[in-house]
C-alpha cells in the first residue's frame, strides 16, 4: 500500500489514518534529494562568532578594549 | 556529569580573539553532556561586546543560552566576595559553588580564588577526558531534581525571588494563576490548589460527603472502591473521609484497576445490607491512564462518583480528553518527584462541579467562607503562594518534559523487548498518529514511572545487580495496601487480590529523567541485558 506522508524535522505525519495489524513495520521512506541539507552544520563557536557583525575577519584584542572602556566609564 | 562554569574570558577568547584552543574547548564540551554555566555577573561585560560589534542579540540569546545556563549572584555571595583580593573572580566561584557544590571552573585568569572548586585552564581541561566522557556517570539517579533545576534556573530562580519580594505568602496571586492555567489545560471549570495530593484525595472525598450525604464524614458502611496497588495515600484519604476502601483488583497488563473486577464486586456488594458503594476512585498509575470509558459507564449504571487520582499522571489522556476532566473531579500531586513537580509539597483538585468546588475551597480554609466564622471541620491545606510560582515556571515546559518521558519509554520499549524473563509496560496506550497533519494521541501515557515485571523470583537480583552497577530502581510498591496494618479491619477486599498481590513482588521501576540523553538509557539496556 502507498501512501503519502509529510516529513516535519524528524517526524513522518501521515496524510491519511493507518491502523497497523502489527505494533510495528519497518518501511522505506524516499526523501527528494533537493530538501535534504547536506553542507555541514557550522559549530557552536564558528555560530556564535558568525553573529557578531562588526568584528574585522581577525582577533580583537577584547581584553584592552575592554580595560579601556573602563577607564573611560570610571574616570571621565 | 560534570558541572563546569566557563569564565567570560574563555568565551571572548574563543568568540572575539579566535583563539583555537578556547574554540575546540567549547565545542567539545558544547557536545558532551556536561552542564554548562555563567553567572551573571558575567552579563555586563558580555553584554558590552555585543553591543560593541552589533552582535545579533536575540539570535545569540537564543543559541549561547540554549547550551549555557545563568547562576544567579546574590547579595550574600557578594558580601563574602568582598573579603578576597579579587572580589569579581570571588563573586563567581562563591555564586557556582553555592549552587552546583561539587564543580569545575574553567578560566584563563591565573590567580582565580578556588573556594574549594576545581579551576582549570581551557589547556588543562582539554587533557582532562573525564570532562567529555559521556560515560562518567557514576551513578545513574532515578530521577534528577538537580539536573531539572539547572534546565529552568533563570525562571525558577527569578520566581522564587519575586515571590519572597512580594511577601504575599498565602494565596497570593499566583495560585490562582496556576488554578487557572492548569483548568484551562486539563479542560475543566474549576482547579483548587491544595498543600498535597493527599488533602487533594481527602478534601475531595469530604466534600463528596457534605453534598451526597449533607454530612461532614462519609459511614463507614459507606463503601469506595479502588486499587490495593498505589500509594497509600489513595486508600488512607478514604479512611479519613470516614469511608471504608474497598480494594477491587488490578489488570496484570496495565497494573490499574480492572473494570470487570469493579463489575464483580458491584454484583456481591448489592446483596450487602451493610454497605453501600458510593464511588470509585481509579488511580491512573505510574502516569498510565485507566479504562475510563468503562469506569464512567459503570459509575453511570451504578449512580457512583468517580473521583480520579491522577498524582501520577499529569498531562496524559484518555481519548483526548486530559485526565482529571473525565471523572466526578480529579486529584493532583506536585510532590517533587511528580511530572508537575513543586519545590515540596502541594496538590490540586480538577472538577467540573460548582458545588463540590465551592466546598472544597471552604474545606482548605478551615472550613468556612470566612475562616472567622466557620462552617464545616475543615483543614489548613493550602496551597503555598511560593509552590505556585515555582509550579507555574515548571507548568510551561510539562508537555516538553512528558515528550522526553516518552522518547525515554520508546527506547526502553525497543531496547527490552525480546528479552526473556522480562514484561514491558503494555502498549495499548501509546501515542499514535492521526488523519491529518497534526499529531494526534489516543490515549497518552505520561510515564511518570517505566515499570518493568521481572519474572522467575529474579526482581531482586536484578535491582541488587543494577544497584552494584550503579543504577537506581525502585519498586512501586512493595506491600498492597490491603496488607497494611492501617487497613487491617478496616478495610474490604473484593476476591483475591491475586494480581495486585503478584505485581508487588515482580515490578521494577527503571531510570525514567526526562533530561537524559540517549547514552544513560543504553547503560541501564546493558545492564539489565548482563544480568544473568
Ligand atoms: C497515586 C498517588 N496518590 C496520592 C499521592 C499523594 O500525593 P502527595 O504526596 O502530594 O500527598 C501520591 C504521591 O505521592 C500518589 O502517587
Amino acid at each position: 500500500m502507498k501512501v503519502k506522508a509529510v516529513l516535519k524535522g524528524d517526524r513522518l505525519y501521515f496524510t491519511q489514518r493507518i491502523v497497523l495489524k502489527t505494533s510495528e513495520v519497518e518501511v522505506d521512506v524516499e526523501v527528494p534529494d533537493e530538501a535534504v541539507q547536506t553542507v555541514e552544520p557550522k559549530g557552536f563557536s564558528e555560530e556564535l562568532r558568525s553573529l557578531f557583525k562588526k568584528t574585522p575577519n581577525a582577533k580583537v584584542d577584547w581584553k584592552r578594549q575592554w580595560y579601556k572602556h573602563l577607564e573611560e566609564k570610571y574616570n571621565g | 556529569m560534570a558541572k563546569i562554569l566557563v569564565d567570560i574570558n574563555v568565551l571572548l577568547d574563543d568568540f572575539l580573539n579566535r583563539d583555537v584552543v578556547c574554540k575546540e574547548l567549547i565545542d567539545k564540551l558544547v557536545e558532551s553532556q556536561s552542564e554548562l554555566f555563567i553567572t551573571a555577573s558575567m552579563a555586563a561585560t558580555l553584554d558590552y561586546f555585543l553591543n560593541k560589534y552589533e552582535a545579533d542579540k536575540s539570535e545569540f540569546k537564543r543559541k549561547f543560552f540554549g547550551r549555557f545556563k545563568i547562576i544567579t549572584t546574590s547579595g550574600f555571595d557578594a558580601l563574602k566576595a568582598l573579603d578576597f583580593e579579587d572580589g569579581e573572580d570571588a563573586l563567581i566561584s562563591l555564586s557556582f559553588q553555592r549552587a552546583v557544590g561539587e564543580g569545575i571552573i574553567i578560566t584563563n585568569d591565573k590567580g582565580f580564588p578556588s573556594n574549594s572548586v576545581k579551576v582549570l585552564t581551557p589547556k588543562e581541561a582539554l587533557k582532562q577526558q573525564d570532562i567529555f566522557n559521556n560515560e562518567n556517570n557514576k551513578t545513574i539517579p532515578i530521577l534528577d531534581l538537580k539536573k531539572q533545576y539547572y534546565y529552568l534556573i533563570e525562571d525558577i530562580d527569578n520566581a522564587v525571588l519575586k515571590n519572597i519580594a512580594d511577601a504575599k505568602y498565602i494565596l497570593g496571586s499566583q495560585v490562582k494563576e496556576l488554578e487557572d492555567k492548569i483548568a484551562g489545560y486539563i479542560g475543566v471549570k474549576h482547579c483548587i490548589g491544595m498543600s498535597s495530593g493527599t488533602e487533594a484525595l481527602v478534601l475531595s472525598l469530604r466534600a463528596l460527603a457534605i453534598k451526597l450525604k449533607g454530612q461532614e464524614y462519609f459511614d463507614k458502611t459507606d463503601g469506595i472502591i479502588t486499587t490495593p496497588f498505589t500509594f497509600t495515600a489513595t486508600g488512607d484519604a478514604v479512611l479519613r473521609a470516614g469511608a471504608t476502601p474497598v480494594f477491587v483488583d488490578i489488570d496484570p497488563i496495565t497494573y490499574n484497576i480492572d473494570p470487570a473486577e469493579i463489575r464483580e464486586c458491584l454484583k456481591s456488594e448489592i446483596q450487602n445490607p451493610k454497605s453501600k458503594i458510593r464511588g470509585i476512585i481509579p488511580v491512573h498509575l505510574y502516569g498510565k491512564p485507566c479504562n475510563m470509558d468503562e469506569i464512567m459507564d459503570i459509575a453511570k449504571e451504578y449512580n457512583l462518583f468517580v473521583l480520579e487520582d491522577v498524582a501520577q499522571a499529569f498531562g496524559g489522556t484518555w481519548r483526548d480528553k486530559k485526565l482529571g476532566s473525565i471523572g466526578t473531579a480529579g486529584t493532583f500531586s506536585f510532590f517533587p518527584s511528580k511530572n508537575l513537580g513543586g519545590f515540596g509539597d502541594g496538590g490540586m483538585v480538577s472538577t467540573n462541579d460548582d458545588e463540590l468546588a465551592e466546598l472544597m475551597r471552604m474545606l482548605l480554609k478551615h472550613g468556612g467562607k470566612d475562616k472567622y466564622n466557620v462552617d464545616h471541620i475543615g483543614y489548613n491545606a493550602r496551597l503555598d503562594t511560593l509552590q505556585a510560582a515555582i509550579l507555574l515556571a515548571k507548568f510551561k515546559f510539562i508537555d516538553e518534559f512528558n515528550a522526553k518521558r516518552r522518547s525515554i519509554a520508546e527506547v526502553y520499549n525497543k531496547e527490552l523487548s525480546g528479552i526473556g524473563g522480562l514484561v514491558l509496560p503494555g502498549n495499548n496506550s501509546t501515542p499514535q498518529l492521526s488523519n491529518s497533519l497534526t499529531q494526534y494521541f489516543t490515549n497518552v501515557h505520561v510515564y511518570h514511572q517505566y515499570t518493568i515485571r521481572v519474572l522467575n523470583g529474579k526482581r531482586d537480583s536484578l535491582q541488587k545487580h543494577l544497584k552494584e552497577k550503579g543504577i537506581d530502581t525502585m519498586v512501586y510498591y512493595p506491600v498492597p495496601l490491603h496488607k497494611m496494618e492501617v487497613f487491617d479491619g478496616r478495610c474490604r477486599v473484593n476476591g483475591g487480590l491475586k494480581e495486585s498481590e503478584k505485581a508487588v513482588k515482580e515490578v521494577l521501576s527503571l531510570p525514567m529523567e526526562p533530561l537524559v540523553g540517549q547514552e544513560t538509557i543504553m547503560k541501564v539496556v546493558e545492564t539489565i541485558k548482563s544480568h544473568q
